[in-house]
């Protein structure tokens, strides 16, 4: 399998990879902010995704689709972060087990 | 890899950095002793210039603490962090012009990409976490509350210099540290030079504020907290910490003396005609090349240790701001200082590109 | 082709292990502080791959800001080390993980197959984005010319989290009845 791997074919694996980790974080996670955390995980590696493939194209959109990756994902975290800290003010806790209002 | 110059730039970056700390610990300590009217070390060595290899047996030989549950790995990373930083943000700084080996121009800086600030200004922001794992790893309160001060004081100025550097790089017209330096060779109107005042200005006051040094030294006040995120580190670590403080110091200096005063740069002389002045002593043109480059590097090495010895000029002679005093300037001053004068520097690229105002 | 460099390969693997220390770590800081290093290899991963002003933007941004703003956050709220650092129910979490494993899976084999099938000759014409290509003015080109509407609205957008991150910080005031 490793054997004749380009590195574009590498780095598209590895940022399937990355997303994957970061998706079992968000789905296993006790923890709302490490769950954030993981959530840029996978947004990290679908940059990865979009960067390694852009490398084979005379145009930069990859590039571009990238940076809006990073700032869609800093305004996003940094929202998130707020509504964290909004509930770890409101009810003293940031266990996703136990925030469970929305559930019947 | 495989380019000769590369082992000769990290030489230069290393030993840029290690030669460093030394040399600002005797200008340091002499001369702030100068500044006080008093004398300073003066016995080691003559003059006092052997002080600094005894200041590092001292602390060589110093006992190697970790505090009662402090973390084990993030304990002695933070100040590896802290000196690896600054190494990372060297790499991108012009250190002379171009060197002619083997028939091949090759410029001499470790990292030659076409977006050299932008990589300096983010290798530089992380310089936070080094402050951030040592004040949380400590198990120490005092240690705790001096990081998150130093580093919020960190971020903050971070974007007074992102802001000014948008003017910069307007007035420029690149990102690439070794274009902006030969744009400083061409020579820039007066209206682009006014457009750099302030940024200048701004970005000198924010590095005193990024490398935590006087008047911005609120996190390691003595009076206050001990010392700050590095209370709890002793012997080889603190000496780290140290080395890593210069080095930021160091980063800076290049950065300020390549962005406004031109690098490597010799009013006069440009790469050729110094080139050509080692060629008339008769030297062959790759030693030629090499001298030409020498001196250069010479150039840039004085601009840095102007900036370096106003560093500690400053350090010695100003009182330190009060927390919400140094978080208004930042924010509230130095902040919309830099977006009106990038709001002055829109006007100004565009009248020059209409080819108005040169 | 061109195979991954040694170099690459290393990169690879410490970017993979500090995404794992990022969701196997007990600690909060520490996750977070590993989530810095995830960043910051794949923005140097990104250099290598010659998309300089990306990879410096990854880190200036997500390593330098967003992970900054995490650890921040941590501190803050003062979590401590975690006894049971994953949710409760287990048929739950068999499901997710078994979903992701088999998504990742899938999607690996058939990326391996299309590599060493029709995309073959499509990647041996060699890697065309370079420094010449990809410097800030092209990318800068592309959100002002073709990506202006998007450019717009993801301003728009960081406006609104300015300003929902203010509303959000700032608390309830409990509004004092006047004295009469």
């Amino acid at each position: 399998m490793f054997e004749g791997m380009s590195s574009i074919e590498m780095h598209v694996s590895l940022g399937l990879i990355l997303f994957s980790i970061g998706a079992l974080g968000v789905f296993l996670k006790r923890s709302t902010l490490v769950a954030l955390m993981c959530l840029e995980l996978m947004l990290n590696g679908v940059n990865l995704v979009l960067v390694s493939f852009n490398r084979f194209y005379g145009n930069v959109h990859g590039y571009n689709l990238t940076l809006f990756v990073i700032l869609i994902a800093a305004a996003e975290a940094a929202v998130g972060l707020s509504l964290v800290v909004a509930i770890f003010r409101s009810r003293g806790i940031t266990d996703l087990d136990d925030l469970r209002e929305l559930q019947r | 890899m495989t380019e000769p110059l590369f082992f000769v730039s990290i030489a230069i970056v290393a030993g840029l950095i290690l030669a460093m700390a030394p040399v600002m610990l005797i200008v340091e300590r002499r001369g702030s002793a100068f500044m006080q009217r008093r004398v300073g070390p003066n016995r080691v060595g003559p003059l006092g210039l052997m002080q600094p290899m005894a200041d590092a047996l001292k602390l060589i030989f110093k006992e190697d603490l970790a505090p009662e549950g402090s973390h084990p790995v993030l304990f002695p990373a933070a100040p590896a962090i802290g000196v690896v930083v600054p190494f990372l943000a060297l790499a991108a700084v012009p250190f002379a012009g171009t060197v002619l080996i083997d028939g091949m121009e090759l410029p001499v800086q470790l990292l030659s990409i076409n977006v050299g600030l932008l990589y300096l200004l983010a290798i530089t922001s992380l310089h936070v976490f080094s402050v951030l794992a040592a004040g949380y790893s400590s198990n120490n309160k005092f240690s705790l509350l001096g990081a998150l001060r130093s580093s919020s004081q960190m971020i903050s100025y971070e974007i007074a210099i992102g802001v000014s550097v948008v003017s910069v790089v307007l007035v420029h017209g690149t990102l690439d540290l070794r274009e902006i330096v030969v744009r400083w060779e061409r020579g820039l109107s007066w209206a682009e030079h006014l457009c750099l005042v302030l940024p200048f200005l701004v970005i000198w006051i924010s590095s005193f504020a990024e490398t935590n040094r006087l008047p911005f030294d609120l996190p390691e006040g003595e009076s206050e907290l001990v010392a700050g995120y590095h209370t709890e580190y002793s012997g080889l670590k603190w000496a780290m910490f140290f080395l890593g403080e210069y080095a930021a110091m160091t980063v800076a200096s290049a950065l300020m003396a390549t962005l406004f005063l031109g690098g490597y740069w010799i009013p006069g002389l440009t790469q050729d005609s110094l080139r050509a002045l080692f060629v008339d002593m008769g030297y062959g043109a790759d030693v030629a090349s090499y001298l030409q480059a020498a001196v250069q590097l010479g150039a840039l090495l004085a601009k840095i240790g102007f900036f370096m010895f106003v560093f500690v000029w400053v350090r010695w002679t100003l009182p330190r701001f009060r927390y919400d005093q140094l978080m208004d300037l930042g924010w509230r001053v130095l902040l919309p200082v830099g977006v009106a004068n990038a709001a002055m520097t829109f006007v100004v690229t565009y009248f020059r590109n209409q080819g108005i105002l040169s | 082709m061109n195979e991954p460099t040694i170099i690459q390969w290393i990169l690879a693997l410490v970017s993979i292990a500090a995404a794992l220390g990022v969701v196997f770590s007990s600690n909060a800081v520490m996750s977070a502080l590993l989530l810095m290093t995830t960043l910051f290899v794949t923005g140097a991963m990104y250099i290598g791959l010659g998309a300089y002003f990306v990879g410096a933007a990854q880190i200036l941004i997500y390593a330098g800001a967003i992970a900054v703003l995490f650890v921040f956050m941590v501190m803050i709220l003062d979590l401590k080390n975690e006894q049971r650092i994953f949710r409760d129910n287990a048929p739950r979490a068999a499901l997710g993980g078994l979903l992701v494993l088999v998504f990742a899976g899938s999607i690996l084999i058939s990326v391996n197959v299309a590599f060493r099938g029709f995309l073959r000759d499509h990647i041996k014409l060699g890697p065309v984005a370079a420094e010449a290509v990809a410097g800030p003015r092209e990318i800068s080109e592309g959100l002002i010319s073709q990506f202006m509407v998007s450019f717009q609205v993801s301003n728009l957008l960081l406006l609104g989290a300015v300003m929902g991150c203010v509303v959000l910080a700032r608390g309830h005031k409990k509004k004092e009845l006047p004295r009469v």
